[in-house]
């Protein structure tokens, strides 16, 4: 199945990136990678790399089920270059498990850049 | 991660100093919040300290379920969010169904919860649960108050929150040293609900275009359009339009029942006129709904042939489970008066509406001398009139009265719809007695339901709440007893309850009046006597345990694939 690559901004409020991550599971995407740098300011910005579990979840719509969490202010589905995994979320025995039966063989393929802002 | 500091809150030079439970309840009682459910415990006890001195009128459930249920249906009659408290540990944990409800059912609600104290927080102390956590795929949003000074700021936040767009509900998690910590008394905020965005004028032209073209258009109404105040926008727009509609369990109300262009509920125990109208329709105009699998059915084959309109406050319901051909996210009042079609060509269609309402018309004839709850139900809502407010549990009970009650406006059905909570109706009862107190207000409950929150017939009787029960009672959990004989070949598998105790002498043991009848020709008389009672009341009524809700669509078939009780018939 296709991986994406979602960026997201969000305000650094208590529970943040636990909400982003519940909203992704629960609408049914694998979390493949996540890389969030350090923020000087109360603004983070997360990289997704994320995979349906079912060919019929569009990312389209998890897309817009993460723009409506309150802290978010931004979710912009980006070219799927997968980045670097610096929280290793899929290291171990667990990690392999999803790569091994989540992952396709074939390279990712792109989608088409689509952003989108909070109002 | 830190909190944002709220620049609004400018704490006053010599105020005397408060304690944050005591800005918690100032923070409530500047949103307008008069009433709340809860029950108290060792975390939220700073809370309850404050609460005597207070303006807020506070009911005590004997459940925190019953608390947040409560709420929920104060919420729904009052349009503003119910607010319920519980204290930390099982306290918190004891609401997260009524979160859930809420949640589903995009009600509004503020949730506060006691913690223990930020300094045990994460050491498994005494009565410690992360409700934040536990809550955080059930709510629109949630916070822990780590500052007393962020009370204002935070409360005014959660009910813009819970109120505004999709409305929810919103937790707030009230550590203890943050509500025994003293601050100066700070000025509290309260925050304007953000009016949302209308879709732009080619959109909804296109929409009018569409309906113009169509031979065969259908309004499919949802919860969203009440939660969206536009009622009367909607009534407008089928009147001048002369489009029949259908209507969602959550929707029921929005037109009156006797509308002449409204056919029915549709979905799984929809009017089978409604059903087959979505599928004949070339047109489906869906107004705040969501496609629910109660509603479609088997998805792909939930008219065919229609396009679609899909108008939501909520964005990320357009095209989440059906494609649309035109999308009008936002402002649901000011598109619905927007929507202007020219001349419609459908008085053909109508005349096919009007001939499947004929034709798929509710029948009454049922024989026998017991007591038949379809029509024990539809003389409630003619004898009770305008001023009826059904909560319901959820089962078959719940079946017909969707059915067969006739509702003039959406507060006067409240059902636990997307989460199809048993339990919901009596606290739903006393959540609506108390948000409409000149509102008639009549339980409909099941044997099986009613036991789930049986407690809060102390609470009608501590308040003298003026609620009015109907049991319906089939010594069984009707629903599920039903699916077995269809689905499970008959292999009925714990839904036996022909050991329930005699429901009358409990409610008389909770101090309530009640009575039992048993035969068809004591309903009207029984029903005379329940709506006069001044106080609280409860009638049990015994039914046939073997009664079905008919018609039924069988899980993952059709609507097209209607059962009756002479089985299988093809629409």
């Amino acid at each position: 199945m296709m991986k994406h690559i979602l960026k997201v901004d969000f305000e650094a409020e208590e529970g943040a990136l636990l909400r982003l991550l519940g909203v992704v599971q629960r609408r049914g995407f694998a979390v493949i990678s996540i890389t969030m740098p350090e923020s000087a300011d109360l603004l983070n910005t997360a990289h997704l790399t994320l995979m349906p579990l079912q060919v019929y979840y569009r990312i389209e719509v998890l897309q817009r089920q993460i723009e409506k969490l309150h802290e978010v202010r931004a979710v912009t589905l980006v070219t799927p270059k997968p980045p670097r995994s610096v929280l290793g979320f899929l290291k171990g025995p667990i990690g392999s498990l999803h790569r091994k039966t989540l992952i396709p063989k074939e390279s990712p393929q792109c989608s088409p850049e689509n952003s989108s802002r909070v109002s | 991660m830190l909190f944002r500091p709220n620049p609004q809150i400018v704490p006053e030079g010599h105020a005397a100093e408060i304690n944050g439970a005591r800005v918690l309840i100032e923070a409530l009682e500047a949103q307008g919040v008069t009433t709340i459910f809860g029950y108290p415990g060792g975390a939220i006890m700073p809370l309850y300290d404050a609460l005597p001195s207070s303006k807020l009128t506070h009911i005590l459930t004997r459940h925190e379920q019953g608390a947040a249920l409560a709420a929920d249906a104060y919420g729904r009659v009052t349009g503003r969010a119910g607010v319920c408290l519980a204290t930390s540990g099982p306290g918190a944990t004891n609401l997260i169904t009524g979160i859930g409800n809420a949640y589903t059912d995009s009600v509004p609600m503020v949730v506060i919860t006691g913690q223990v104290p930020t300094h045990y927080m994460g050491t498994d102390a005494f009565q410690e649960a992360d409700i934040f956590g536990m809550t955080m795929s059930i709510v629109k949003h949630s916070y822990i108050i780590r500052r007393p000074e962020d009370i204002p700021h935070i409360v005014a936040e959660a009910f813009q929150i819970a109120q505004s767009g999709r409305p929810g509900p919103v937790l707030i998690d009230l550590p203890k040293d943050m509500s025994v910590k003293k601050i100066a008394r700070p000025v509290q905020t309260v925050l304007e609900k953000p009016v949302a965005a209308t879709p732009p004028a080619a959109e909804i032209e296109k929409a009018a275009k569409l309906i113009e073209a169509a031979k065969k258009p259908l309004v499919y109404i949802g919860g969203g359009v009440n939660m969206a105040g536009a009622v009367p926008e909607m009534r407008r727009f089928v009147a001048r339009t002369g489009i029949p509609a259908v209507a969602t369990l959550k929707a029921l109300g929005t037109l009156p029942t006797g509308d002449p262009q409204f056919i029915g509920m549709l979905g799984m125990h929809g009017l089978r006129a409604s059903n087959m109208a979505v599928q004949e329709c070339d047109l489906l105009i869906c107004c705040g709904a969501r496609f629910d699998d109660r509603v479609t059915g088997k998805l792909n084959t939930f008219a065919p042939h229609a396009k679609v309109i899909h108008m939501d406050i909520d964005p990320a319901e357009i095209g989440k489970l059906r494609a649309v051909d035109v999308s009008l996210p936002g402002n649901m009042k000011a598109t619905l008066d927007a929507l202007r079609p020219g001349t419609l060509d459908i008085a053909a269609w109508k005349e096919r509406i009007d001939s499947l309402k004929i034709e798929h018309a509710w029948k009454y004839d049922a024989p026998g001398k017991g007591v038949y709850a379809p029509l024990l139900l539809k003389e409630l809502s003619e004898q009770a009139g305008d001023k009826l407010i059904v909560t319901c549990d959820v089962g078959q009970h719940q079946m017909w009265v969707a059915q067969h009650c006739k509702f003039s406006r959406p507060e006067a059905h409240l059902t636990s719809g997307g989460f199809g909570t048993m339990g919901y109706g009596l606290p739903a009862g006393i959540g609506a007695k108390l948000a409409e107190p000149d509102a008639c207000v009549v339980v409909v409950s099941g044997d099986g339901s009613i036991m789930m929150n049986i407690q809060e017939l102390a609470t009608l009787k501590r308040y003298n709440i003026g609620v009015k029960i109907i049991l319906l009672d089939n010594s069984a959990l009707g629903m599920v007893r039903q699916w077995q004989e269809l689905f499970f070949d008959k292999n009925y598998s714990e839904v036996d309850l022909s050991d329930n105790p005699d429901f009358a002498a409990v409610a008389r043991a909770f101090g309530i009046e009640a009575f039992t009848i048993t035969r068809r020709d004591e309903v009207s008389a029984a029903l005379k006597q329940l709506l006069a009672a001044k106080g609280p009341v409860l009638l049990h009524v015994k039914i046939d345990p073997k009664e079905n809700v008919w018609p039924l669509v069988p899980p993952g078939k059709s609507n097209s694939d209607m059962m009756e009780s002479d089985m299988i018939e093809e629409v």
